[in-house]
């Protein structure tokens, strides 16, 4: 006996701006999250209202950005032109109100339709713009979207520009926190692609003189640069690239008008096309595309009048067209390059000869590889077909018309411990489950066929679907889920170091993290609670009266499937992986993963971690 | 929340540099590498392949050695049995604490053994755990344990108390020998000879000076010159005799 739902003229609403904002967040600002991970939206709140600091900047109006995060609280203050005091209000909460509908000079940024700042205001507990032009002042205040305050318009001494500040609401942004190497790497690309600009930011000064060329340099290390970076600009384009001598994989770095699109899209796909063309013209050899673009790192900024986007988050480029006469993007980056590339190369000789080098060396391997490919990629298609390891999701990263593609996430979990319990208690629609068995191999100093010959390894790539680069990946989230004892600190070691020789990218862009577990449980008849930490444990000891009952968990086993509900659901703790300058990679890899040396040994014993628990003190 | 802006200064106080900490940082790769790489090296190196220079014994060992001490009653146990009870000490597999067990045994001085233990020169394994019996040898009850002098630590399920050391009054470490290998180092320890070993043990304690040189169970000649008191790249050479009694064997 199905009921049918009514449907009558009660059912149809119309949401007030800001009711509809709230109540679908994702349309606006992508994910929410909470902070852990650089695309939650917390950050996307920053970005939307920099964007618009930005683009004053743009207009040649206030070379200096300051921004301040303090715990919740966000402020960003530009020296541009002000907002219109008259506008103050309607700019940050009328729907469709903006003033770059009809200036030419914004065809070329990337939010146009001004519902970024709106955004921001209905997703704010506390909002406040501030305004100062021709030495006089206005500020107004709200409260998720509902204006509190709007003074008089009053004198001041200020220098003009816009001061914004707000604060996420904690009811729809949960337990949220910045994580300041977040928005330093998002303040990082900034000044990259607006050569000129400086940004504070608590404190600290960004500033970059040559563009892409310093994002490269940041990203890759001074002695695995095949050749120093090669850096061409031009109006509307910009380009750097090198090659790496220590990773595979490709890097592309790609933005279109200052938006980082982190999936590539048109201008990528041109820019990769092109690299491979002029170099063949160049050598006039018909080298294989693959070995042509084989360990290359790259960046590539355009500018697109009216850019088109595959998604909301304005990820990936859909348009075709450069627009204002230009001709199509491929033809435009292709002749950019086909010139200026070609140039260089004749120019540097020297250069020339390593990129010829590196190709040739490039294809030796491919074909040394080839042979074992070929059987690994009969074992991949029976393992698209039935992965074993494998308990997949519904939902992936490439299914763009899904929501919630951006929450999809591989849990990587050790034997038997904790696959179990985590396919029971999982969200079927978007998180999966790799077991691994027993210890992976230590692929330090491996060369890349062992990806195909370890059949652990190969099912992990074809899981993932980042053979032919990470385009295609198919979790947002990769999360290593081992126990939180010694073994299981062994084999995080084990697969960190898998995918920095193999799959670095996937790092580089934040893909990869660790599940944080709780270490003890705390409980008595009524309560229970999950400590992560020792101090967590001392505070639950203290808020329940009498002897709890304490258990620490030492292998993920230990926690039953309806419990387990907790550690990945919404309140999930993940540890990103995340890449420093404090050793090279090689240098790490080599002294933590590499042949023991006499310092290893040294080091080893002078940092020897005893743990005692001496039966006197519990009793 | 609301800071008034009545004039000037809001510059300053965006860049004041007391907030900088309040935002989250993240432990980066490098860290997490030095912390785990740490974690597992210690464990290893503490509790699982190298032997405390006290007692001779290895973790593993000596909770074998504790809880055979606890069901001692003075009759066989089977040895199934005994890797059961070892397992509320040792939070591993029965398999591994089995073949220790066995490779204790064969050692012929602390576990009085009954059935088929496996021989060390033909490398036959021993009868499964659940044949095979043993008990404390006389000399390890006499050697090995004395309540009063130990100190104790919790079971890893906290439940239990086992000892932090077994106060073996007894140079076991030089008459078992050892070998393992650990994260970084590693250990190799020679066996020596039982007499030779307490007559080394009473010199000691008269403050006579004492030089004693490996030996081995399997009996065998020896060539010690360039053992270097057992120290790191110290050498024992060991000559075979290989005779052949028939052309077709």
């Amino acid at each position: 006996m199905s009921q049918e739902t009514k449907y009558t003229e009660d059912n149809i609403r119309s949401l007030d701006w800001k009711e509809h904002i709230r109540m679908r967040p994702g349309m606006y600002i992508g994910k929410l999250g909470d902070g852990s991970s650089p695309d939650d939206g917390i950050y996307i709140l920053i970005k939307e209202v920099l964007d618009n600091s930005i683009d004053e900047f743009v207009m040649n109006a206030g070379k200096t950005i300051e921004i301040s995060v303090k715990e919740t609280s966000v402020t960003i203050r530009d020296y541009g032109r002000g907002i219109p005091l008259g506008k103050v209000v309607d700019v940050v909460s009328k729907m469709n109100t903006g003033g770059k509908y009809d200036s030419k000079a914004f065809k070329k940024s990337v939010g146009l339709n001004g519902v970024g700042t709106k955004a921001v205001n209905a997703l704010s507990s506390y909002f406040k713009v501030q305004s100062v032009r021709d030495n006089k002042t206005t500020f107004a205040e709200f409260e998720r979207g509902n204006l509190t305050n709007s003074p008089e318009i009053e004198d001041s001494s200020l220098r003009k520009g816009t001061k914004v500040t707000f604060s996420p609401d904690p009811e729809i942004f949960l337990k949220y926190k910045f994580r300041s190497e977040y928005i330093v790497k998002m303040i990082k690309n900034y000044v990259y692609l607006n050569i000129g600009l400086t940004i504070i930011y608590n404190g600290e000064k960004y500033f970059s003189e040559n563009g892409l060329k310093d994002l490269l340099e940041e990203n890759i290390a001074n002695e695995s640069k095949l050749f120093p970076i090669i850096h061409l600009m031009d109006e509307d384009i910009e380009v750097a690239l090198t090659y790496s001598k220590a990773q595979y994989s490709e890097e592309y770095h790609s933005f279109v008008n200052g938006q980082h699109t982190t999936q590539g899209g048109t201008h990528q796909n041109a820019f990769r096309e092109a690299i491979v063309k002029t170099v063949r013209d160049y050598f006039g050899k018909n080298y294989d595309a693959s070995d042509v673009r084989k360990s290359i790192v790259s960046a590539i900024s355009i500018k697109v009048m009216e850019p088109v986007f595959e998604s909301q988050t304005k990820t990936k480029l859909g348009s075709t067209e450069m627009g204002g006469g230009l001709p199509t993007v491929r033809t435009f980056i292709s002749d950019f390059l086909k010139t200026r590339l070609d140039n260089f190369l004749h120019r540097n000789p020297d250069v020339a000869e390593k990129i010829q080098k590196k190709i040739l060396q490039a294809e030796k391997e491919r074909k040394e590889l080839s042979g074992i490919r070929k059987l690994a990629r009969d074992r991949a298609k029976k393992a698209s077909l039935h992965n074993k390891k494998l308990r997949d999701c519904r939902v992936h990263l490439g299914d763009m018309k899904k929501d919630n593609r951006l929450d999809t996430t591989l849990f990587i979990t050790e034997g038997d411990s904790a696959s179990g319990s985590i396919t029971k208690s999982r969200n079927v629609n978007t998180q999966a489950v790799f077991s691994l068995k027993g210890k992976p191999l230590n692929s330090y100093g491996l060369s890349k066929k062992i990806v195909y010959e370890n059949e652990e390894f190969n099912l992990l790539q074809s899981a993932l679907n980042i053979e032919d680069g990470i385009e295609n990946l198919r979790y947002n989230n990769i999360v290593i889920a081992t126990d939180a004892d010694v073994d299981g600190m062994h084999i995080r070691l084990l697969l960190i170091t898998f995918f920095l020789q193999f799959f670095p990218e996937l790092i580089k862009e934040g893909h990869l993290y660790i599940l944080e577990t709780p270490l003890f449980r705390v409980r008595d008849k009524k309560q229970t609670f999950y400590c992560y930490s020792e101090q967590e444990r001392k505070d639950a000891i203290k808020s329940l009266r009498g002897k709890p009952e304490i258990t620490r968990f030492k292998g993920l086993g230990e926690i039953s499937p309806n419990e387990f509900v907790h550690f990945i659901g919404k309140d999930i703790r993940l540890d990103p992986v995340m890449l420093d300058k404090e050793m090279s990679i090689e240098e790490m890899l080599a002294f933590y993963m590499g042949k023991n040396t006499p310092d290893r040994q040294k080091f080893i014993i002078e940092n020897l971690k005893v743990e005692l628990d001496l039966a006197e003190e519990l009793e | 929340m609301s800071e008034e802006i009545k004039d000037s200064e809001y510059e300053e106080e965006l860049n004041s540099s007391d907030n900088i900490e309040t935002t989250e940082t993240i432990t980066k790769v490098t860290g997490m590498y030095k912390e785990w790489f740490l974690d597992y090296a210690s464990y290893v190196i503490l509790e699982r392949a190298v032997p405390a220079i006290d007692d001779g014994f290895k973790p593993v060992q000596r909770r074998i050695m504790h809880s055979m001490k606890d069901l001692d009653d003075g009759r066989y146990n089977k040895v199934a049995n005994i890797v059961g009870h070892t397992m509320q000490y040792h939070p591993h597999g029965d398999a591994s604490i089995g073949d220790a067990m066995v490779q204790l045994g064969q050692k012929e001085l602390l576990i009085d053994m009954q059935g088929n233990w496996g021989n060390t020169l033909t490398g036959d394994r021993a009868a499964a755990p659940r044949y095979i019996e043993a008990r404390l040898s006389k000399f390890a009850l006499e050697v090995v344990f004395n309540p009063k002098t130990t100190e104790w630590k919790m079971s890893y399920d906290g439940r239990r108390k086992e000892p932090v050391d077994l106060p073996v009054k007894f140079p076991l470490l030089l008459a078992q020998g050892a070998e393992g290998i650990a994260v970084g180092l590693s250990t190799k320890v020679l066996p020596h000879n039982f007499n030779e070993l307490i007559d080394a043990s009473i010199k000691i304690l008269k403050g006579r000076s004492f030089k004693i040189v490996p030996d081995f169970l399997n009996g065998g000649i020896v060539d010690v010159s360039n053992y270097n008191d057992g120290k790191r790249g110290g050498k024992v050479r060991v000559r075979a005799k290989i005779s052949q009694y028939e052309r077709k064997l």
